[in-house]
């Protein structure tokens, strides 16, 4: 039998020493390969003794190609140098393909084109097969049929509630804070729970740990400013960054003179996010992070309206917290420590002041969020074809969905105060993650996870985990399938992530959601590299979803327990064909992404008991992206996509009769037209497409210490008008006709954008 | 101020890059309609029965009120079981109205609809509520704000299994019922229990419950001094059937909405292969005096 052993150690980069995360470790002669983790390190199996050839590269580093003695030392760290600005490559080669997983770089994500030329890492993942966006311009990702709330948002370990900023048109993640995002869509590994569609791992930057960098963005919508540098030299890095939208702050000196005696309506929107991270390497290279994220929008209305001033707040914001500590048992077995926290709150004020009366009213609404998460992993090589990840987590969520308060002087009896119901929800899990390789080409990664609910009724859920993969030189053949579970569910009207979405768990009369998925892949990748097409399957079953009852929405909540205003029960049903067609070239970066799907929803009292398809049901979704090097100074990216138009529910039916015809208890027999929708989603919207450009300029400076770039953008560079709002209205013409006239609305038209980054 | 100006005229600007993007788009109707339908409204109570008969036309295309009016159309009401209890007759083609219908609270019934070149159409079971007693009513003359309101407080006990109760104010002058425009009730029972005029029982759990309302705006012109002999509240009260809930909550008061944000439901219909809603109440009237 031959002989085996395993390498293992950490990757970082030579000039800042951060951690570089999927960077590839590749043994040529074995065939086989590992993609780092979020902490840089690698382990790798070896079969044979003596000298091993091993290849580690990474996009924008130096590979390197070595010999390494088999039977010398285990632990080895290499660490790249990166590439001169003139050799840099625009395009990652991934080092070793993964199906279900995508792990883009975070500078590729970055060139992709975006609304006014701001960078936006989570909308850039919609040009990925199996993901698709919801309203336009905004954050919501549909990752194979499941909705926004079924992905689980990672920063740092720390779940995100609410990963969008300014009404849902950019998300709250800096590109200049973030190192590294990795979206799981299938396969999931069983340390990965409480989420039924996707995963979405989101690592901040640790920091230079050498010296000291800085970089400024200034663009149409915000600026932000990002420092790193040693605290103590390679040791321990810090990295701090914020960003702020201008709205608010160009508007701060207006609002601050606003008078009650101006004709005029003010409105102002402030949005801002800081990251900070630290980290710290001991001399045993045991490794501590912290890392800490606080970000708040804050919309502002004021107007004067016949005799009286009003004034709205509607404010939403997240903090998270995460201490990590990796611990090297030895030269094999590692552990993780993870302790987070997490804040998510939103909510309106409005007051009402009447001039003559001196009557004043204000109504108040908030929910909450809050977590406490404590999880601890072990990675344990059981020989060397294989290894086991053990741990367990612990959660406890604090879940206020909505309290209301009315304070008014107006009235004689009191005021009325609302003080919804809050839950506290306890949560745990246990897991093991098992990578076998049972034959040169053949691995097998299985898991289960199990995971308790404690609220109310407890519940405990298995969640088995598989994935079988194949390889050969030029093909990966994977087969997967997951089972999952969730206790929590976004109340939501639409998409947008608006501070109108309520977080609430599962309930004795609303049961945790399930889902299981099957997908199964084939990966070919030309042996010399350039061309790579995958073609993937999924079949996913939902199970316990929830909706508003039938003609309830946020604004009813007012006066009700939300339990009551819920239909659960619901069951979905996705599956789809995904393509992907990627092109690697030192100059041209390309891909196609192509994803054929269908997309239903059945509860028992909406649409009369019939599926209905889900509204975000895309037949097709089509993206060409590509990003091509022009000259040292200038590259050039595109992105195309086409996607089969939304559906919405279109009153299709018009009858006379009584309309709501006992009202306060007497009979009303007024006879109208009842313009009716008698299907959920009887109306698809017009095909969506659009195309995007951006140019970016290396700006030249005297000085290499400093790099920057212009970016010039267009949005919907030929203007297509893609229906985002619909409005409806009929009535009569003079000739006793009827009408029915319904308008959509394109805002999204042409729009140019620039933005600025300078880095030292 | 010129940093004002400034800030305006950016916000200005950036307002501007959206709003002048703004524009409309055409697009083909491709909903699919299921060809005209008998649609029914009405009501069944103790004592009469209510039938308006329309037929369903598509308004993806311009129509006139003819396109909605049923040719020659025949409403029968039916036992639990099916069988014909007596033809409803009618003015109009339209109306179908019976008086003295003498159903019985606690049966169920069924309303059957023909018309020429239509399916004939068949309710699901409508079942006559009981009547609920109010065991007690109070009247005291209150305040809210500079109103002056009557103030109302009934007393009854909540029947079992699920129910849909109604509550009514109004003002009598004379013989003149002028129903007040405004009833709220008091906060306790706000909270997490009152929806609308209909309301469920989910608060109630079969026990005793009094409720006060608060009847607005003729108080503010009768006012103390104006309180009459001969002049009273009327309190309307009783219960109805789950259908009235579930036609309120499906075809909403106003369709101007924008749609594509907040979409309309699917409206509920209890008529066999048709449209519309048919549901039962049964209420009764409470005169209170002013003292």
């Amino acid at each position: 039998m031959a002989q085996t052993t395993r390498i293992s150690g950490y990757l970082y980069a030579a000039a800042s020493g951060e951690a570089l995360v999927g960077a590839s470790v590749y043994l040529p002669e074995q065939k086989q390969g590992v993609l780092s983790d979020n902490f840089g390190r690698y382990s790798v199996q070896v079969n044979g003794a003596g000298n091993i050839r091993i290849q580690v590269s990474y996009v924008g580093f130096e590979p390197v190609d070595t010999l390494l003695d088999s039977q010398g030392k285990l632990e080895i760290d290499f660490y790249l140098r990166s590439k001169s600005l003139e050799e840099v490559v625009i395009v990652s080669k991934a080092g070793n393909l993964q199906a279900n997983v995508a792990q883009i770089p975070v500078e590729r994500l970055k060139a992709v084109p975006m609304l006014l030329g701001q960078p936006d890492l989570i909308k850039a993942l919609s040009i990925l097969p199996g993901v698709s966006s919801g309203v336009e311009g905004t954050t919501g990702l549909y990752v194979r049929g499941g909705t926004p709330d079924q992905n689980l948002i990672l920063l740092d370990g720390a779940t995100v509630y609410n990963a969008s900023h300014l009404f849902g048109f950019q998300s709250i993640f800096d590109p200049n804070a973030i190192k590294d995002i990795k979206l799981i869509k299938g396969g999931f590994p069983a340390r990965y729970g409480g989420r039924l569609s996707s995963i979405i791992d989101i690592t901040m930057k640790e920091g230079n740990n050498r010296e000291r960098h800085g970089e400024f963005s200034l663009g149409l919508i915000n600026s932000g400013l990002m420092l790193e540098g040693p605290i103590k030299n390679g040791r321990s890095s810090y990295m701090v960054s914020a960003r702020a939208a201008y709205l608010g702050l160009l508007l701060l000196p207006t609002a601050l003179g606003w008078k009650k005696e101006d004709d005029r309506t003010f409105n102002t929107l402030l949005s801002y996010d800081v990251n900070l991270k630290f980290n710290h390497q001991f001399k045993n290279k045991d490794k501590i992070f912290a890392s800490f994220y606080l970000g708040n929008d804050n919309f502002l209305t004021r107007f004067r309206y016949d005799s009286a001033f009003y004034r709205t707040d509607l404010g939403w914001g997240n903090k998270t917290a995460s201490l990590r500590y990796i611990r090297n048992l030895g030269t094999k077995v590692y552990s993780q420590s993870i302790a987070t926290y997490t804040a998510y709150q939103s909510g309106e004020s409005s007051t009402q002041d009447y001039i003559n009366s001196g009557i004043k009213a204000e109504f108040i609404r908030q929910s909450q969020v809050r977590d406490f998460t404590f999880k601890q992993l072990f990675t344990l090589p059981l020989n060397a074809s294989s290894r086991l990840l053990l741990g367990a987590d612990a959660s406890l969520q604090y879940f206020k969905p909505t309290s209301f308060s009315l304070l008014s002087n107006e009235f004689s009896l009191d005021s009325v105060k609302t003080v919804g119901r809050s839950f506290q929800v306890f949560t745990a899990a246990a897991f093991a993650d098992w990578e076998w390789r049972i034959l040169p080409w053949l691995n097998l990664n299985s898991g289960l996870r199990w995971s308790y609910f404690g609220q109310g009724q407890t519940r405990a859920f298995w969640e088995p985990r598989l994935n079988v993969e194949a390889r050969s030189k030029a093909f990966v053949f994977n087969l997967a399938y997951a089972r999952t579970a969730q206790f929590i569910h976004l109340l939501a009207n639409n998409s947008l992530g608006l501070f109108s979405d309520l977080w609430i768990p599962s309930t004795d009369v609303i049961k945790p959601q399930t889902a299981q998925q099957y997908s199964g892949g084939i990966i070919w990748r030309r042996p010399a590299g350039q061309w790579e097409v995958g073609l993937e399957a999924f079949y996913k079953t939902l199970q316990n979803q929830i909706d508003y009852r039938q003609g309830i929405d946020f604004f009813a909540l007012k006066n009700q327990d939300w339990q009551n205003t819920i239909e659960s029960g619901g069951r979905g049903l996705a599956r789809g064909l995904e393509t992907m067609i990627k092109y690697d070239h030192p100059h041209v970066n390309a891909f196609v992404a192509y994803t054929l799907s269908w997309n239903e929803r059945q509860f028992e009292k909406i649409n009369n008991g019939r599926w209905y398809p889900f509204r975000y049901d895309r037949r097709h979704n089509l993206n060409l992206n590509a990003l091509v090097k022009l000259s040292t100074r200038w590259n050039l990216s595109m992105n195309w996509v086409y996607q089969t138009g939304s559906w919405i529910s279109l009153r299709s039916v018009v009858y006379k009769g009584y309309r709501n015809n006992l009202d306060f208890g007497q009979f009303q027999n007024r006879v109208e037209n009842l313009w009716i929708v008698t299907s959920r989603n009887n109306q698809r919207l017009p095909d969506f497409h659009r195309l995007d450009l951006g140019l970016s300029y290396q700006v030249k400076h005297k000085n290499p210490k400093y790099q920057s770039q212009l970016v010039f953008s267009v949005y919907n560079a030929y203007n297509r008008k893609n229906p985002y709002l619909l409005d409806y209205s009929n009535g009569s013409n003079g000739d006793g006709k009827y009408w029915i006239e319904t308008r959509s609305r394109a805002i999204f038209a042409f729009i140019p954008g620039v933005a600025y980054t300078k880095k030292w | 101020m010129q940093n004002n100006k400034t800030c305006s005229w950016l916000f200005g600007i950036l307002v501007l890059v959206f709003a002048a993007c703004e524009s409309n788009v055409d697009w083909e109707f491709s909903a699919k309609y299921e060809g005209d339908k008998l649609a029914l409204s009405g009501y069944l109570s103790p004592d009469s029965v209510h039938i308006f008969v329309s037929k369903s036309t598509n308004p993806l295309r311009d129509f006139t009120s003819e396109d909605l009016v049923a040719r020659n159309p025949k409403v029968f009401l039916l036992d639990a079981d099916g069988q014909i209890i007596r033809e409803i007759n009618s003015t109009d083609q339209r109306k179908f109205r019976l008086g003295e219908a003498m159903l019985v609270p606690g049966q169920s019934y069924k309303i059957r609809v023909m018309a020429e070149g239509l399916k004939t159409v068949e309710t699901d079971l409508i079942t006559i509520p009981q009547l609920v007693i109010l065991e007690q009513t109070e009247y005291q003359l209150g305040t809210f704000g500079n109103d002056t309101v009557h103030q109302v407080k009934i007393t009854f006990t909540d029947l079992p299994a699920k129910q849909y109760y109604t509550f009514g104010g109004a003002l009598k002058k004379g013989t003149q019922l002028a129903r007040p425009n405004t009833v709220v009730p008091d906060k306790e029972f706000a909270e997490g229990c009152y929806n609308s005029s209909i309301f469920t029982d989910i608060c109630f759990q079969e026990k005793r419950v009094s409720l006060t309302y608060l009847l607005f705006r003729e108080a503010r012109f009768l006012g103390e001094k104006s309180r009459t002999p001969g002049e009273s509240i009327v309190v309307r009260f009783g219960l109805v059937s789950e259908q009235v809930f579930l036609q309120g909550q499906t075809i909403p008061i106003d369709e101007g909405i924008i749609e594509g944000v907040n979409e309309p439901p699917v409206a509920y219909s209890n008529v066999k292969n048709g449209y519309g809603v048919v549901y039962a109440y049964n209420v009764r009237d409470y005169p209170i005096s002013f003292k």
